[in-house]
């Protein structure tokens, strides 16, 4: 097991940490300052790369092109990062702010939550078959289906707090919103699929087999 | 009874079942990500530069326009300043010797007279003494002029708020300039104390006729404003086309007499007005028929006075545009009758009866005569033998 232990004064940084720290780092970016590039990629990619995952699918083939667009939306408006939360936060707000303009762009073209949930989903723990596989994806692509046919803002509630696991501040810094705002897109987005999946007879009893079947 | 399903909640469960955290992933072409990002920074150093430019830029002109909306109403300040407060500096009411003919000279008391160079500043106590044949010229940057007609003896008495000067011989010729509030102009003579109210005027100092004024030396002909006339404990106020004293023959006979010594510090301080105040003299009562006085073309003293007939002219002229026929006909008779010989004299007989015309007939008529016996060829005779024919009365 690691701990987080503190440092003895007088040790060195380890090898291998960033020469700017996160203030060092915007002051440079600030500036304008190009040489800080490398150092930036290096710093934010992985919030970044981890954000547009989440939201646009593992599977996604823009995501590379939209990470790009986030650490460029980044340097662009690092004006107004105060520093009242961390870059990481900072990175994600950015990052989602870039997926969501890019996801109404593609709106009509594409299903989001069915790209999203059931293109790059893995077999159930339990589901040790072809037969049982083949019917967690089906239950998945009926669950996306309602969801891409619910209020956006209800739907991407009830995914990224159940389903991502970002909370409520989170989700309301991420699309823009107030905490309030996103407690009530989450309560209504639950209610809605709920209802859809009980208007669905078939995908009920699907589900309601799924929940047999973890319920130990 | 079993409780109601959530399939919210089901849903839940299968989708985090299903979907694994993503694991970490490096961009695929790291350069191509460096470069777009270095693309980005270079822009934004552009568009910070470009800030700070025009951050400047606007400064400069804030700044600019700041400065130069200070100056203008630092300057109108002063302005108004000025206008409320009255007493210009003192360097604005400097008097300065503008010009002169040779043979001007200046003293003050007790020493030998010096030459004086035009521009030269006049301090209180320079005596000036114009020469026999020309005129001396001072100002000040107010835009007061004084002049001195030949052979006149004046000193400065005064000069500061109070612009005081004490006329001894001969005349001068003053247009004054807007006084303000505890600012005076005045000119002393030997018997009397001009004082100015923004006009200009003429003071001579005569000959002694009993028949006038009391035998006072002084005479005052005003061309425009008001002047202030105080001798023997009156005040007089004598306005435009107006003489002091009243009634008396222009003057004519201005051979200057001996300089008094006057103090005039001594002998003309502010004293208190007393409750007699003359009454207004009338406007210069109109000019007797020059035929009645011809004898002193004769006598007038070959002086430089064009000057003085030029200003009498403009006066009378700025009067017939202004619609005072009455004031212009006056001011046109007595350039006619004082200076008889002057190169304005047809003009201003010619004016005079053209105004007097409409009004006064029968004066016009004797104008006209007057006008037909001193130019028998003159440029208006068809004119005036028109007028000087009396009309037909109807039966």
């Amino acid at each position: 097991m690691l701990r987080l232990v503190p440092r003895a004064e007088g040790d060195s940084p380890p090898a291998g940490a960033p020469e700017l720290d996160d203030r060092a780092l915007v002051a440079a970016i600030r500036r304008g300052d190009a040489g800080c590039a490398s150092a930036l990629c290096d710093r934010v990619w992985p919030q970044v790369d981890r954000t547009v995952r989440r939201l646009l699918g593992n599977a996604d083939a823009d995501r590379d092109d939209v990470g790009q667009l986030a650490l460029i939306e980044i340097v662009t408006t690092i004006d107004r990062y105060r520093g009242d939360c961390s870059l990481d936060g900072w990175a994600q707000t950015i990052t989602s702010h870039v997926i969501f303009k890019h996801i109404r762009r593609r709106r009509i073209e594409r299903r989001i939550f069915t790209d999203l949930l059931a293109s790059g989903a893995v077999e159930a723990p339990a589901a040790t078959h072809t037969e049982r596989g083949s019917t967690t994806r089906q239950l998945l692509a009926r669950v996306a289906a309602h969801l891409d046919g619910m209020n956006d803002g209800r739907a991407w509630a009830f995914v990224m707090h159940d389903v991502l696991g970002y909370d409520l501040r989170e989700i309301a810094e991420m699309t823009a919103s107030s905490v309030a705002a996103a407690q009530s897109r989450l309560v209504r987005g639950r209610r809605d699929l709920h209802a859809r999946i009980a208007d669905d007879p078939e995908l009920a009893d699907l589900m309601l087999d799924f929940a047999k079947e973890k319920t130990p | 009874m079993t409780a109601r399903p959530d399939f919210a909640e089901i849903a839940r469960r299968l989708l985090r079942a299903t979907r694994p955290a993503p694991p970490p992933r490096l961009p695929v072409d790291r350069r191509r990500l460096e470069a777009a990002v270095e693309g980005a920074l270079h822009a934004r150093r552009r568009r910070v530069a470009g800030k700070r430019r025009l951050a400047r830029v606007t400064m400069a002109v804030a700044a600019t326009f700041a400065l130069g909306l200070g100056g203008a109403t630092l300057w109108r300040a002063q302005q108004t300043r000025l206008a409320a407060r009255g007493p210009a500096p003192a360097d604005a009411r400097a008097l300065t010797l503008l010009a002169s003919e040779d043979g001007v000279a200046a003293s003050r008391a007790g020493n030998e007279p010096v030459r004086l160079r035009g521009g030269m500043t006049l301090d209180a106590g320079v005596r000036l003494v114009a020469p026999p044949a020309g005129e001396v010229r001072v100002g000040s940057a107010e835009g007061t002029l004084l002049t001195l007609e030949p052979r006149a003896d004046l000193t400065v008495a005064e000069a500061g708020a109070t612009q005081r000067f004490a006329l001894h011989a001969g005349a001068v010729r003053a247009r004054v300039a807007r006084l303000f509030a505890g600012e005076r102009f005045v000119i002393d003579t030997s018997d009397a104390q001009v004082e100015v109210h923004g006009t200009a005027f003429r003071v001579a100092v005569v000959a002694a006729d009993p028949r006038c004024g009391g035998g006072t030396t002084t005479r005052v002909s005003v061309t425009e404003g008001v002047v202030s006339v105080r001798a023997g404990g009156a005040l007089a106020r004598v306005p435009a086309g107006g003489a002091w004293p009243a009634g008396c023959a222009p003057e004519i006979a201005t051979m200057p007499p001996v300089p008094a010594p006057v103090a005039p510090r001594e002998r003309a301080p502010h004293r208190a007005p007393r409750a007699i105040e003359a009454p207004i003299v009338p406007a210069a009562p109109a000019p007797p028929p020059v035929v009645a006085a011809p004898a002193p073309v004769a006598k007038i003293v070959a002086a430089s006075d064009l000057a003085a007939q030029n200003d009498l002219f403009e006066a009378a002229v700025r009067a017939k545009k202004e619609g005072d026929a009455g004031l212009a006909a006056r001011l046109f008779g007595r350039l006619a009758a004082e200076h008889p010989t002057g190169p304005l004299a047809e003009s201003a007989a010619v004016q005079r009866l053209r105004l007097l015309r409409e009004d006064d007939p029968a004066e016009a008529s004797r104008a006209a005569r007057d006008y037909l016996a001193r130019f028998p060829g003159g440029f208006a005779r068809a004119e005036a033998e028109a007028l000087a024919t009396p009309a037909p009365t109807s039966p």
